[in-house]
């Protein structure tokens, strides 16, 4: 793999075509999606990083929202996967120096790479350098462990960094600055330390740039009012390495300064953002009140008497299920939330506590609170600034590119992805990966699978019949998360003694990179053809694991993945010797399965190369035309007569300027579209029917009611769009003159009947954002309404400064928009803004004529009452009508909110769990118009990916008939849930007479290898693949072993 | 103040998104006299002359503290266009926090209102040199008199203005003192009488003008801020170099002098207190704190908060002497104390008359600790003035 890694790619000719070669600088989250997808796509891919390992911030987090799963086991795999891709070229320590951009539009790209001591082809990843290196020192804030860990000079960022080499820090190291010491070269078995830190320069030529270099967490020592400098005042990033079990306290959440357990922590937001002093930042940052009330819910699981108390003006909790989230946090974990900044934090000399003040806002009096820790959520600054002195272009007062800017990068075939656009989440930045990866597709669509290579794995090791079974294992300890509970170690030693098992090792994350090296070592030294790994669940991990095993030169379906994380660890939390018990139980069971596993083989099918996109707004044409410029032919159904979706609903005259260039560019758009030849649209029409899979759906599409067209398509993009509920009666009474909805309100607004209404109040939150007092069914939050709402009212206003303009609200809702907090500045100047408590919604009165609103406010105290000539209300955004309906057709789930459901809300938000659909734009979640557009790309871009190639590999494990049991009684065919059993005829010959016989026929392409079928066949006919029924009942033997009965001598069955 | 300065503090609290951080450092919050983002709120949504209507206003100690405001609202400056609003009223909300029978106030007014100002000039020793006329003046503002006026306390400011002044000779510098100087006016300005305070101001740049002043050394911080922030708001041609003392004789060579003159001393344990208007203000910690550590025998102790966190003595503008902010110069002294000082120093005489009076009531427990001036400590200790 190392030889496959280790050239770089120069040897363009000079010609007018674009490289196929691309760029990433930066890899973390949104750069690892990038990377792969772009391989996926068809293009070389050179990724490089300014630090040790790729990973960026998300590699450092302990658990992520709204799921809390481990951070680093979901990602891991990724890094991992960038890492062995043959068609990625990373570069570690590399920082990019010049750009050169050529007549050709091909971009000549500098960048320096820093060698840190060390020959990285030859680095083991022993860590025997580390053992020996007698330095200690305090690490820096930038460091994996911001700042909390002791460091030694020859040093990895953390166990399971990717690529697993170690580095010496030359301004530490004694040997570099004193000529003494040299321990770890004495030490090192791989003779691989040359104390050589001279840069090296690389340069190559590619065909576009993306940057996507994140963001950095202002440091707390910025904030010497909050006692910044305190060993005890934390920031969000630092308190993730605090709560993580393999963080530098072992997940023990401690107060720094006296190592004793931390009671009591106050989480304080909006710290260095939302601001406008000199050196801060004016916008929020957009995912500390999510990650705060992580935070606080996984201190709680840690100990659920810490008390946990979460201080900012608002809580934003905007998107997907975080409204439920919040609750959650609030009602089941008991983390309290307190409304007001804290701007002071002392230090009590005599309790040595930390003392926090902040206003009550209940009783209006100033409270003071002693507490073990304080962590300040402070500002994530973009880190635009070394890309904006490479470009010579100047950055705007919020740290970023203007829009324009950004449009005439993209022409030069450049491009940006997560922080580097907007504050953003982990789940947005890998769209925005992906969807940069889209456009990047879309420019160099001529020099796809120029630079690929195929990845090579050696010969399959080929496995007999009669061979005896070896097995080998590995127990994970999973940091603590196993290990805390299980004695991984007692287990490891214990199924040893198992027949046919020749090793078990057991270590901290099995994992990671360095851990599949020792995993293919194990394999060739024992000469193993089976192989165990007990840690945690299968879905995020075994894949990893199979492509080891091919490495190694075994079949991949010689593996199995034992889960006693999420079965053992986690359940039995507070029964350590039972799981434990449990645990090996389980592992005994798989070594019975493992002993009858047999090689499969996964088949390759052809695919269309057309994709289907239901739904013609912001998120389905920018998917339709970014798609049919890579060349892919595109169907696009729109129910309506028009395309744009909820486009059309907006008021073209009366819009934001960001808005207006949106729009206009979606308007030039649609003028293309409709010639354009890769794109054939179905107006007024619907999906009536699908069938088939993944590469091959064929769709009946309804049009006008009565034409029926098949298509034959290889994905499917659903970009449905969302539309505002209409129910006002339940707040404000049947039959209230003027009250509207924001859509609504928006067309009066459009044909300027808005203009005669002299009082206008807007109430956000209606039917939504239920704090488990309101009669809705609509728990969360939508999301759009607080901007929806600001924009009317600057419209509003704009057309007539006359109008009086209230807004009553429950804490905005601004995050994930650089602009909007300005823009709610500006409203501020000439609308009354008021707020309402969560449990006491303003009612609405009215005498047929007149209007008026009361409400108790929030902030004053006081009783308010407010007249309306018309009231505007923020009433929650619903998926479209036959979102059910349509779900149902395409075997894709639904929330309980009725939106689609993606695969994985962080990693994989664009992907449907079904292979070959895609989620794009207000479908998934209600969106503003240039995440929906980033959406549309994302989605074209996975579509684009997965049908590159022209094939896809199908499941090896599937159903098989024993056609001579088989009785054709097509039960089976009946209750398959994917239609992947067909009846066919067969000849038969008994006794000189010839009939013809039913029997049951597995479609491998379409057959999930789910096990339907062999339950209910009565005939014991059909057999599942990698799971037979032998293997079953082995493994229950296994579990109540039946005395005389010796199953290890057993040999492969035929 | 012209009408786009009025103009920018007040568009600035529109962006007011009640936070509350200004809420939970403000003192007169906490003894609930005062809460800035009431203020704010009801200054934004009823407009200025309602807010002035209410006599929370007057609980505002323009301590700065608020200086933490996301947004960069000035909450002092309102506060103080707010209280000049109430001079404009025919019926105001009663001042009911100015303390002392007005009696600062009331001489800050004659003053503005005397056509012949008091001869402030007659307080230094026989052997120190100064003339009435020059480019470099010492301004001392009400200091001369302030002994007077705080007859029951032993301040001993007089002692203070000829340290300065003896410090001043040492490293060859002659002062004007001009003797027809009247007082700067802060305590006006601050209680939102801007006509009586436009008078001061005038008639102090006339003298200083005419006498060619270029650089003015002050000894109050409170005059200091105001020459230095609040007289060019209003006089357009106010363009003199304006120092605080301990700036002054430190640019000149002072700690020279000093260590020439070391001799053996019995230690002291002092500690510096920062003045809102010197410190958070005006960012100015170093200079006195060098000072103070260079006198010989002083060993400077630091206390819990300081610079930017020192808490005000509760007191400006004569503003807000009450029980009120007795309870926030008693934490502050109960601070001093566990910091086991025996001095407390600081540049303010506001500070120092304040913490003085709070420290007689409490001297029964701690009869060690005495408060005083940095001039004062300087007279006393270095050059043993009696």
């Amino acid at each position: 793999m190392v030889e496959a890694r280790s050239k770089s790619i120069d040897s363009t000719k000079p010609s007018s075509k674009l490289v196929g070669e691309v760029l990433v600088v930066g890899v973390g989250v949104a750069g690892i999606q990038a990377s792969l997808d772009l391989t996926r796509l068809g293009y070389h891919v050179t990724a490089i990083d300014k630090s040790m390992t790729i990973g960026g911030i998300m590699a450092q987090l302990d658990k992520t929202f709204p799921t809390n799963d481990c951070s680093l086991c979901i990602l891991a795999p990724k890094m991992v996967e960038v890492y062995r891709d043959p068609n990625i070229t990373l570069y570690q320590n590399t920082e990019l120096k010049e750009i050169e951009f050529l007549a050709n539009g091909n971009l000549k790209v500098t960048l320096e790479k820093k060698r840190l001591g060390i020959d990285e082809e030859a680095c083991k990843n022993c860590s025997e350098c580390y053992n020996a290196c007698p330095v200690r020192f305090q690490e820096d804030i930038s460091w994996f462990d911001a700042g909390l860990n002791m460091r030694h000079a020859a040093n990895i960022p953390f166990p399971s960094a990717v690529p697993p080499v170690y580095g010496i820090d030359p301004d530490k190291c004694l040997h570099v600055n004193f000529g003494i010491c040299g321990k770890c070269q004495d030490i090192c078995p791989a003779n691989c330390i040359d104390f050589d830190f001279t840069s090296q320069i690389i340069e190559i030529t590619v065909g576009s740039i993306l940057f996507a270099t994140g963001s950095t967490q202002m440091d707390p020592s910025m904030f010497p009012t909050l006692a910044g400098e305190h060993p005890d005042v934390l920031n969000g990033i630092q308190f993730e390495r605090l709560m993580c079990a393999s963080g530098p306290e072992g997940g023990e959440i401690i107060k720094l300064s006296t190592r004793q357990h931390a009671h009591r922590i106050a989480f304080l937001q909006c710290v260095g953002s939302r601001s406008k002093k000199e050196g801060e930042l004016e916008f929020c940052s957009s995912v500390c009140c999510m990650y705060a009330m992580k935070e606080a819910q996984i201190t709680k699981e840690h100990d659920p008497d810490v008390e946990c108390m979460i201080f900012n003006t608002e809580n934003r909790a905007c998107a997907k299920g975080f409204h439920e989230y919040y609750l959650r946090a609030k009602d089941d974990y008991g983390v309290k939330f307190m409304q007001g900044r804290v701007a002071s934090v002392k230090e009590d000399l005599g309790s040595q506590d930390l003392i926090i003040a902040y206003e009550d806002i209940r009783t209006g009096k100033v409270k003071e609170e002693p507490v073990d820790l304080v962590i300040l959520e402070t500002a994530l600054v973009p880190n635009t600034k070394p890309m904006a002195d490479i470009l010579g272009i100047e950055l705007n007062e919020h740290h970023y590119f203007d829009p324009g800017t950004v449009d005439s990068l993209q022409q030069k075939g450049i491009f940006l992805a997560g922080y580097n656009i907007k504050p953003m989440d982990i789940p947005l930045s890998v769209v925005s990966g992906s969807a940069a990866a889209a456009q990047i597709a879309r420019r160099l669509s001529k020099s796809r699978f120029d630079r690929i290579v195929e990845k090579e794995f050696p010969p399959e090791k080929n496995i007999r019949q009669g061979d005896e079974p070896r097995i080998g294992i590995m127990v994970c300890h999973c940091g603590i998360n196993i290990g805390r509970t299980v004695d991984v170690e007692w287990i490891a030693e214990e199924i040893q003694k198992e027949p046919n098992v020749v090793v078990a090792i057991h270590n901290y994350y099995s994992c990671s990179s360095d851990s599949q090296v020792t995993l293919k070592e194990m394999i060739r030294e024992h000469d193993l053809n089976r192989f165990i790994v007990a840690s945690c669940t299968p879905r995020t991990h075994e894949p990893l694991f199979r492509v080891t095993l091919q490495e190694a030169g075994l079949n991949p379906y010689l593996f199995e993945l034992v889960n006693i994380r999420e079965h053992v660890s986690w359940v039995h939390m507070q029964e350590p010797e039972l799981a434990t018990q449990k645990a090996l139980e389980l592992l005994k069971m798989n070594v019975a399965k493992v002993r009858g596993l047999q090689p499969q083989q996964r088949k390759k099918i052809d695919i269309k190369k057309t994709v289907l996109i239901i739904g013609g707004g912001p998120a389905g044409l920018h998917a339709a035309w970014n798609l049919a410029k890579q060349g892919f032919a595109v169907h696009l159904v729109e129910k309506e007569g028009t395309l744009g979706g909820a486009v059309n609903k907006i008021s073209r005259e009366f819009v934001l300027p960001r808005e207006r260039a949106i729009l206009e560019k979606l308007d030039a758009l649609l003028g293309e579209i409709r010639n354009e030849d890769n794109i054939s649209l179905h107006m007024n029409a619907h999906v009536d029917e699908v069938s088939g899979f993944v590469g091959n759906y064929n769709v009946t599409i309804v049009e006008s009611s009565s034409e029926e067209a098949e298509v034959e398509v290889g994905a499917i993009i659903v970009a449905t769009g969302a539309v505002q509920d209409p129910t006002t009666e339940n707040v404000a009474g049947g039959n209230v003159p003027r009250v509207y909805t924001q859509e609504e309100f928006e067309k009066l607004i459009e044909d300027r009947t808005a203009g005669s209404f002299k009082k206008v109040v807007f109430i956000q939150c209606t039917n939504q954002r239920d704090d488990g007092n309101m009669s809705s069914d609509f728990p969360n939050c939508s999301g759009i309404c607080c901007k929806i709402s600001l924009k009317q009212a600057m419209m509003l206003h704009e057309a007539d400064p006359s109008i009086q303009i209230t807004i009553l609200h429950r804490g905005m809702q601004l995050s994930g928009d650089i602009n909007a907090e300005s823009l709610f500045d500006d409203v501020q100047r000439f609308a009354a803004i008021a707020r309402y408590s969560p449990d006491n919604y303003p009612s609405i009165e009215h005498d047929g004529e007149n209007i008026a609103i009361s409400l108790d406010e929030v902030n004053t105290g006081m009783a308010l009452r407010v007249e309306a000539d018309a009231v505007v209300l923020a009433t929650p955004f619903r998926s479209i009508s036959n979102t059910k309906d349509l779900a149902m057709k395409l075997k894709v789930p639904v929330t309980h909110d009725g939106y689609f459901l993606e695969a994985h809300v962080k990693l994989r938000p664009v992907d449907f769990a079904t292979e070959g659909i895609f989620l794009a734009g207000s479908a998934q979640w209600p969106k503003t118009l240039d995440d929906a557009v980033m959406q549309g790309l994302a989605a074209a871009g996975r579509a684009a990916g997965l049908l590159a190639k022209g094939f896809v590999e199908v499941e090896g494990i599937t159903a098989r008939v024993d056609e001579e049991a088989c009785i054709g009684c097509g039960k089976c065919a009946e209750v398959c849930p994917y239609s992947a059993i067909e009846m066919i005829e067969r000849d038969l010959t008994i006794d000189m007479v010839h009939i013809t016989v039913p029997k049951a026929h597995v479609m491998d392409a379409m057959c999930k290898g789910c096990g339907t079928c062999v339950g209910e066949c009565p005939t014991h006919a059909i057999d599942q693949r990698h799971f037979k029924t032998s293997q079953i009942s082995d493994m229950i033997k296994a579990l109540f072993p039946v005395p005389g009965e010796d199953v290890a001598c057993r040999r492969l069955a035929p | 103040m012209t009408i786009q300065e009025f103009t920018a503090i007040k568009n600035r609290t529109l962006l007011c998104y009640q936070c509350s951080a200004c809420n939970s450092v403000c003192p007169a919050f906490r003894i609930e006299q005062f809460s800035p983002r009431m203020f704010i709120l009801r200054a934004v949504s009823e407009g200025m002359d309602k807010a002035a209507m209410d006599p929370t206003i007057w609980g505002c100690r323009s301590c700065g503290m608020c200086e933490i405001c996301p947004m960069d609202i000035d909450i002092p400056a309102m506060v103080i266009l707010a209280r000049m609003e109430t001079d404009k009223q025919v019926n105001p909300a009663p001042k009911t926090k100015t303390g002392h029978k007005k009696i600062f106030n009331l001489a800050q007014k004659i003053q503005a209102h005397s056509t012949n100002a008091p001869v402030l000039n007659r307080w230094p020793r026989a052997d120190q040199k100064f003339t009435e006329k020059g480019s470099t003046v010492l301004y001392c503002g009400m200091l001369p008199i302030w002994d007077s006026l705080m007859y029951t306390y032993d301040l001993e400011f007089k002692i203070g203005l000829q340290a300065i002044l003896q410090a001043l000779n040492s490293v060859d510098v002659i002062p004007a003192i001009p003797p027809h100087l009247k007082d700067s006016g802060h305590d006006l300005f601050y209680s939102g009488d801007e006509n009586d305070f436009l008078d001061l101001a005038l008639h102090n740049m006339t003298i200083l003008d005419q006498m060619g002043a270029r650089t003015v050394i002050v000894v109050n911080p409170e005059d200091y801020h105001v020459l230095k922030n609040v007289y060019p708001l209003y006089l357009d041609d106010f363009d003199l170099d304006i120092q605080f003392w301990t700036d002054y004789i430190l640019d000149h060579g002072i700690l020279e002098q000093l260590r020439r003159q070391a001799y053996l001393e019995t230690e002291v344990h002092a500690c510096y207190h920062d003045p809102c208007k010197l410190g958070r203000i005006n960012k100015i910690y170093e200079s006195p704190r060098i000072l103070l550590e260079n006198i010989p025998g002083v060993r400077l102790v630091t206390l819990r908060n300081e610079k930017d966190l020192a808490p005000c003595c509760g007191v400006t503008a004569f503003i807000g002497c009450d029980e009120g902010s007795l309870y926030l110069r008693n934490e502050r002294l109960q601070e001093v104390e566990d910091a086991s000082c025996e001095v407390l120093v600081s540049t303010c005489p506001s500070c120092v008359s304040h913490y003085s009076c709070a420290l007689d009531a409490r001297n029964a427990d701690n009869p060690g600790l005495k408060v005083m001036d940095l001039s004062t400590f300087m007279g006393r200790k270095l050059y043993k003035f009696t």
